[in-house]
């Protein structure tokens, strides 16, 4: 792609399609976007998040002589951010679409708040702010079952809020349903057979617990066998799949707890992919005279529904990894390798296509791309969405990156969940 | 001058201990060990018969009241329970044929401080074991110490038909609130002591208390139904927080002082450890509260 195009050098952060896959939501910095997938790739809908203004108000106060008074007051709601905060500026965390498509939920750094949008399909796609949810503490992540809404925060708490109710509710009112003593890295909702309710939370302690619902003071059972952070979980039916800095993938049974199978990723990796600022530990873990470090974790599982298939997505690596699953088994059917690093993947129009987010930091300028059914890269596809995209942000000068540090939102977080625990006995 | 000279002391004395301990630390019987040593080896060792006759000495091993139980740089913890060698804690207890351990701990004391309870507790369960834990290093080296020389001392004792045996104490270095499910087994433990934990005076810090809504629901999993948890604590303020928890978690049932007096453990809690005591000599009031776990509640 010609340069003169590019306005958009801020990547994606996250993207995810509905079901039919003619819808792509995506958040860029603090901004949601919604695009078409169909036609033109017109842009439908944008909301941009922001801190609260500081409002002047004039308050007007009559004394008992009958004199008045004005009085300058400003307002401010609750939120001051800090200096640390206004320094790491803020953005939009995570999206999700509820089960039923009819919400948008935007886990937002603003306000540490819970975005939740009402979507009406009727005669087009409308998006419509329902609340903004604000949280005692930074949500990390969310999963929604029907009217229920499960959100997990950065201190260990699980809360749970309705998601037609427009009233919001003051976080300091908030109680939590259940916690852990460490930060919440998902959390997803479960149901089986008898249609008893579970709550699978998982922590950066490794810990996969699973609570019923609605009594979530009941502990069900906890599965152990990771040993490092866990980033990404995938529900398959009965299965569980969990990754993060481990080198494997663990299969699980969550009804059961029993622990089915470690698919080991590592050795998929070669020296080409590796990139050093994101796979190389940082030189204070490095260890003198010896060979350096490297570190790498899973950022997404994807279930590709059309084929059957488990998609690995390896933090900082631009291939895709996929695998056939059959009864609590990861077998290595392909790898794709793409032009730049995958941020993550979603379905796409077609059957059986995929599209991703990349870091946009590589020579293609490509903000997305597209994969054919078979994952065969469709060149064509991905130059028409880009020119669309870059087309439509054309105004937005918020969105140039110059400094990646400083205009630009952490896109490999994940691995800074590490612990080194062998660093800091 | 005169802190240079104690801390030189100090010094010098948690050297020799530390080379003790990490001989004798896993061994059933340290008198033993000591006789096959060759006088070389015991070069090192300090004077080993004192160091099993006397107990350790409180003072070179105080450490600041407060541990951030945030932090990741604590203890190592098993993977899972099943992953967790307990026959180091426990040897007389460990079946070498079969490799497996013939008892299970049932009583756990979290946050043990320096061990009082589980030396009174010990002769009271002799069937039963025992396990302290502690997050900061140098009491839980302390306690070390202390199981190490005790058990030295009474090692002429049967584990099964003497009741002062202390091989069924042992302490463990580790972040309980985080990682107490990683320990013990659904339903595995009869008792919990916590005992005077850190207040945590500040609005902020509330999330780190011991006792919490969340975190009850952890230690209910691993509580057998019937089993009891026991709190005391010199602080009012805190002990209206941790009852009014405890209370409104529908998984425990407040027992009534009447029980209080009748049940052992609870009055050796009361009266016999050395917080309890220091309580007693500066004249405060102590605050206890017990809970018993109810059985699930048919599930929706």
């Amino acid at each position: 792609m010609s340069t003169e195009f590019k306005h958009l050098t801020h990547p994606f952060q996250k993207i995810v399609t509905n079901k039919s896959g003619d819808l792509l939501l995506s958040l860029v910095k603090d901004t949601f976007q919604v695009y078409s997938l169909k036609g033109e790739f017109k842009k439908i809908f944008e909301y941009k998040d922001s801190l609260p203004i500081v409002v002047e108000e004039e308050i007007t106060k009559t004394d008992s002589d009958g004199k008045t008074q004005k009085k300058k007051k400003s307002k401010v709601t609750n939120y001051q951010p800090n200096k640390h905060q206004l320094e790491n500026y803020e953005f939009l965390r995570s999206i999700s679409l509820s089960r039923d498509e009819k919400q948008v939920y935007i886990i937002s750094d603003f306000e540490k708040s819970v975005l939740i949008f009402n979507v009406t399909y009727e005669p087009e796609y409308k998006f419509e702010l329902l609340k903004k949810q604000l949280f005692p503490k930074r949500p990390n992540c969310l999963t929604s079952f029907n009217e229920d809404l499960y959100i997990g925060d950065k201190f260990g708490d699980v809360y749970h809020i309705k998601n037609n109710d427009s009233v919001v509710v003051k976080p300091d009112q908030m109680k939590p349903i259940l916690g852990h003593v460490g930060l919440l890295t998902n959390v997803e909702h479960l149901e089986d057979d008898d249609g008893k309710k579970y709550l699978l939370s998982v922590d950066r302690d490794e810990h996969l617990k699973i609570s019923h619902l609605p009594q979530s003071y009941i502990l069900n059972k906890f599965i152990f066998g990771h040993k490092e952070f866990i980033s990404a979980v995938l529900i398959h039916g009965d299965y569980l799949l969990s990754a993060g800095g481990d080198d494997f993938v663990m299969v699980s049974n969550w009804k059961t707890g029993e622990v089915l199978d470690k698919f080991n990723f590592i050795d998929l990796i070669k020296d080409e992919d590796i990139i050093e600022k994101i796979h190389h530990a940082l030189p204070r873990f490095q260890k003198e005279g010896q060979d350096t470090i490297k570190e790498f974790c899973v950022s997404q599982l994807y279930y590709s529904s059309s084929d059957n298939k488990i998609i690995i997505i390896i933090e900082g690596i631009s291939k895709l990894f996929v695998c056939s699953f059959d009864k609590g088994k990861l077998v290595l059917e392909k790898t794709c390798a793409v032009n730049d690093v995958i941020l993550s993947v979603a379905k796409g129009p077609e059957e059986g296509s995929l599209i991703y987010n990349t870091n946009n930091q590589g020579k293609s300028g490509n903000l997305v791309g597209y994969l054919k059914s078979g994952y065969e890269f469709d060149e064509n596809y991905t130059k028409a969405i880009n020119s669309s995209f870059q087309l439509q942000n054309n105004d937005f000068k918020n969105f140039v990156v110059i400094n990646e540090e400083f205009d630009m939102c952490p896109i490999y977080y994940n691995h800074n969940l590490r612990k080194h625990a062998d660093v800091f006995p | 001058m005169k802190f240079q000279k104690t801390n030189d002391e100090r010094k010098e004395y948690r050297d020799i201990r530390d080379s003790t301990r990490s001989q004798l630390k896993f061994v059933q019987n340290a008198n033993e060990v000591i006789k096959s040593t060759t006088p070389e080896a015991t070069t090192k060792i300090f004077n080993p018969e004192k160091v099993l006759v006397e107990l350790p000495k409180k003072r070179f091993y105080r450490q600041r009241a407060h541990a951030n139980i945030f932090s990741d740089k604590s203890a190592p913890y098993p993977v899972g329970p099943k992953e967790m060698d307990w026959s180091k804690l426990y040897p007389a207890y460990y079946n070498a044929e079969n490799k497996e351990m013939t008892n299970k701990v049932t009583i756990a004391d979290i946050g043990c401080g320096y061990g009082g309870l589980l030396a009174e507790l010990a002769p009271v369960f002799p069937k039963n074991l025992i396990l302290g834990m502690e997050i900061r290093m140098q009491v839980t080296n302390y306690v070390e110490d202390r199981i190490i020389a005790l058990r030295a001392q009474n090692s002429d004792s049967d584990i099964n038909k003497d009741s002062k045996h202390y091989q069924n104490i042992s302490v463990l270095r580790g972040n309980a609130m985080k990682f107490m499910n990683n320990f013990f087994e659904k339903g595995q433990l009869e008792k919990i002591f916590f005992m005077f934990p850190d207040p945590c005076f500040k609005k902020k810090k509330f999330k780190a208390r011991i006792i919490s809504n969340t975190l009850l629901s952890e230690y209910a999993h691993c509580l057998k139904e019937g089993g009891i948890i026991y709190t005391i604590t010199d602080v009012e303020d805190l002990h209206i927080w941790m009852r009014t928890h405890l209370e409104q978690h529908p998984l425990f049932e407040r027992l009534d002082e009447e029980w209080e007096k009748t049940d052992e453990s609870c009055q050796i809690m009361i009266n016999a450890t050395e917080e309890g005591q220091k309580v007693e000599r500066n004249k405060g009031s102590k605050w206890i509260a017990c809970f018993r776990r109810l059985p699930n509640p048919e599930i929706i």
